[in-house]
């Protein structure tokens, strides 16, 4: 899967103190080719809400989403909440693919600025900007904010499906913590960035020892290792452990160390004593890949270089538009990564 | 080759590129100087003079009590045609049209005043040649239906004649009664004047261009129909939702409310339509008949069943499109201790061979997040899905959508395998709109309807019959809801209505659409 950027914006609008329904008038009249023909297709198949928690994060966020046009095509409305002034601006802008000889709309991007008081009427004025009979994801960039009256609890009812990013907080344990306490109370299913950039981890695991062998009780103890950069566990370390922790329960001993290095997982250890194997995964520095060294009876491995992908956020956001079921391996996991944070 | 003469002459019918014209006739509006008027009546004449669908000696005569001079009434109706006409002005058109649009200012409890109307219309004959053809429509505050009516009668203005081929005939606006018994007082009043084939009882819904489409859908197409009963079809949800309050209705709302302003005759026009049998013609005998029997089967509310199948609601304040908005009982006009419902949701059952067991939900609300109208065919499940059990959580049934507003067109939902190396469903849609499909713009409600009205074809109006039996099947809930007050307010503007409607679906294990 790759990202590619769309054609350029079709059109672009920007409107001081709008109303809704003029944000709603002018997507349809974008819709609307200049040679007067007919309206041009829609080619969304979600319904994409992005609180953007500062104005300076917007230009990074709108070009994310407007990178998913070609796979996960989408209306999506962006919103800048601003303590200053009063009433909405709103600035539309459409982006159009050509796809067997027509021109289909593929990103409707709303950025809409709620001013003063009105930021308390956020979630009404994005809900008539959805599409009907498309799924919704809320993109949350940010740990859940647990207030029971803040933007995440008005919004999060609005959406099929919550996306946070554990990893964006500064302390990785405090950030898993919020996040296990918060998922099982949530309006929706819900997903982490910092769950789905483990993912290649998870995979390279899997493909080098049965993970079947980790579940089994008969394994006896399961011990690992996980080193992340810094001295406070990254949420993606605790994620790590957290589901290790799913698979093998009380077995495991897991234990986190710092390391030098930019990303959020440096390495990875697994031991089954009792069966004699042995797993080791190092990250190579500044490669998309690692040093996997597998040890287990009458095979004692040499390291050999893997790949092991690190994703962008616009990759990591679009693998987790594409999935719109439950992801049960992360909910079970995540009550485990939050006691490893907690010890 | 067939020679030209071998061919019988074609007739009107026939020719594809006459449409159906009307005979030429004097629209008399009660109401003239209201809202309606000038934001769906005239401009519904115009646009039909502009397609050259309304016959050129056709004149239009406003009445209503105000005085004012012809050309400032005019000077009106062609405001009215800018704001809210689907065509803009031609001068050309508008020249013509003005010309014979009239206005008479006249109390409508005045005798006098409907003999000078009488005298309009014999000169409007004589000067245009509308040869004793008129067509009344009733565009008052209700209390005046029957008096305006009577006066009719009274001044010879209803008399079709004898051996005649002029008509009089009655269009009536809703609301057709309050309670069963008012509506059965107001067609006795009605009826002792004008006879039933000359009453045109409007409910717009049936102008709509979905509407119209959804027997076209069903009737013209061998795909649906055979599913279309209680064996796939798991349920059934119409929504009529608003996100505006009351505004300047608050006076009227407030004796009226969302079960009398919109699901006894909207909804269960709506309904009738989705649910009826085949008609052996699309004529307007054929089509009320089959109508009315869908109303048949549905059992009037009792008292148990009112505390079963129905909810209300009244909205509290809230937000609504990133804007605070007052509640219903803060709403200028509106009593402050109001006990009308500004929603309804309900389980109707019809109780016949083809819909036995499968419910229609119907709800509706003002002060809802969104402006939509849509019927929803929730179609069962498949039997049995051979795929893994990961692959099919997100599964869902499929659904057919009749959008009646905005976007008027219709969508199918069915399951899609998500490109990937594994199995893995996702509901995807195929659309048809109406504007991407067709580039001509559909007609307004009223335009369609008045032209119906001009041609004498009743079939998308409702029947005494029909009217009378949606009053039977509403009369037990308007009796309850009208002694007890509701638990007002319980929905907050810009909430989906009240958690009672949510749970009315639990206890089915369903659950409204989310739109």
């Amino acid at each position: 899967m790759t990202t590619v950027a769309p054609d350029p914006p079709v059109a672009a609008w920007d409107g001081v103190g709008v109303s809704i329904a003029q944000v709603l008038d002018r997507l349809a009249a974008q819709r609307r080719p200049e040679d007067g023909g007919p309206p041009l297709n829609l080619a969304g198949v979600l319904n994409l809400i992005v609180p953007v928690p500062d104005a300076g994060e917007l230009e990074a966020m709108r070009t994310v989403i407007e990178g998913l046009a070609g796979h996960q095509p989408s209306r999506a409305v962006l919103l800048v909440e601003s303590d200053s002034g009063e009433g909405i601006d709103a600035t539309v802008s459409t982006s159009c693919r050509w796809s067997g000889g027509h021109a289909s709309v593929c990103v409707e991007l709303v950025v809409m600025s709620l001013h003063g008081e009105g930021r308390a009427g956020d979630a009404s004025a994005i809900q008539p900007l959805l599409r009907s009979d498309l799924p919704t994801v809320l993109w949350w960039p940010d740990t859940p904010d647990p207030s029971p009256d803040g933007p995440l609890a008005r919004m999060a009812p609005l959406a099929d499906r919550i996306v946070t990013e554990a990893g964006r907080a500064p302390e990785g344990a405090q950030a898993v913590s919020r996040l296990a306490a918060w998922v099982p109370g949530a309006p929706g299913a819900v997903t982490d960035l910092a769950w789905a950039a483990i993912t290649p981890w998870r995979r390279l695991i899997a493909q080098m020892i049965d993970i079947g062998e980790i579940a089994s009780p008969d394994s006896g103890p399961v011990r690992a290792v996980i080193t992340h950069p810094g001295a406070g566990p990254t949420a993606e370390a605790l994620l790590l452990a957290g589901w290790l922790g799913d698979l093998a329960r009380d077995r495991l001993e897991v234990s986190l160390r710092g390391g030098s290095g930019e990303v959020a997982v440096l390495g990875l250890e697994i031991h089954l004593p009792a069966r004699h194997q042995r797993i080791a995964i190092e990250r190579m520095p500044d490669r998309q890949a690692a040093t996997v060294c597998v040890t287990q009876p009458g095979h004692d491995g040499r390291g050999r270089a893997l790949p092991l992908p690190a994703f962008d956020r616009g990759r990591l956001l679009a693998g987790e538009l594409e999935l719109q079921r439950r992801d049960h391996a992360f909910e079970r996991a995540l009550p485990f990564a939050a006691e490893v944070a907690h010890r | 080759m067939t020679s030209a003469g071998a061919l019988a002459p074609a007739t009107a019918g026939e020719d594809v590129r006459l449409t159906r014209t009307a005979q030429p006739a004097v629209i008399v509006i009660f109401g003239a100087t209201g809202d309606l008027t000038q934001r769906k009546l005239v401009p519904g004449l115009y646009g039909l003079a502009t397609q050259q669908l309304l016959p050129p000696e056709t004149a239009v005569i406003g009445v209503a009590r105000r005085d004012i001079p012809d050309d400032e009434f005019r000077a009106q109706m062609r405001a009215g045609v800018e704001a809210h006409g689907r065509f803009p002005i031609d001068e050309d058109v508008w020249e013509g049209f003005a010309r014979r649009l009239r206005y008479l200012s006249a109390p409508f409890d005045d005798r006098r005043g409907f003999e000078l109307l009488r005298a309009m219309l014999e000169e409007e004959d004589r000067r245009r040649g509308t040869r004793g053809n008129r067509l009344f429509y009733l565009a008052t505050a209700p209390e005046f239906f029957p008096v305006i009516a009577e006066s009719l009668g009274a001044v010879g203005l209803a008399d079709e004649g004898h051996g005649t081929e002029r008509f009089a005939r009655l269009v009536v606006e809703k609301p057709f009664g309050h309670d069963l018994g008012s509506s059965r007082r107001l067609n006795t009043r009605l009826g002792a004047v004008f006879r039933e084939r000359q009453v045109y009882r409007i409910d717009h819904y049936l102008g709509k261009e979905t509407v119209q489409n959804l027997l076209v859908l069903r009737f013209g197409n061998a795909i649906f129909e055979p599913i279309w009963n209680r064996r796939y079809v798991d349920h059934v949800q119409i929504t009529v939702s608003e996100e505006l309050g009351v505004g300047s209705r608050g006076g009227y709302y407030d004796t009226s409310g969302a079960l009398l302003d919109i699901v006894q005759n909207h909804m269960l026009q709506v309904l009738s339509i989705v649910a009826m049998e085949p008609p052996a013609r699309f004529e307007s005998r054929d089509v009320r008949d089959e109508k009315v029997k869908v109303l048949r089967a549905i059992e009037p509310f009792d008292a148990a069943s009112v505390a079963r199948d129905a909810v209300r609601g009244q909205y509290a304040p809230g937000w609504i499109a990133g804007e605070r908005v007052p509640g219903y009982r803060e709403e200028k006009g509106v009593d402050p201790g109001s006990n009308t419902d500004t929603f309804v949701a309900m389980r109707v059952m019809v109780d016949n061979w083809r819909w036995s067991g499968t419910p229609f939900y119907l709800r509706t609300g003002k002060r809802l997040p969104r402006r939509a109208t849509e019927v929803a065919i929730q179609f069962k499940q498949a039997p049995h899905l051979p795929f893994a059990s990961s692959a099919v959580e997100s599964g869902a049934p499929n659904l057919l959508i009749l959008r009646i507003q905005p976007d008027e067109g219709a969508s199918l939902r069915f399951l899609a395998k998500v490109p990937g190396p594994q199995i893995d469903l996702r509901a995807v849609s195929m659309d048809f709109t109406y504007g991407n499909a067709f580039l001509r713009g559909s007609p307004e409600a009223y335009e369609r309807l008045l032209l119906d009205a001009l041609l004498g074809d009743s079939t998308l109006f409702a029947r005494w019959d029909e009217v009378e039996r949606a009053w039977e099947i509403m009369q037990g809930l308007i009796e309850i809801w009208s002694s007890e007050p509701g638990p007002y307010p319980n929905y907050e503007a810009g909430s989906w209505g009240p958690e009672a409607a949510d749970a009315l679906m639990a206890r089915d294990d369903r659950e409204w659409r989310r739109l």
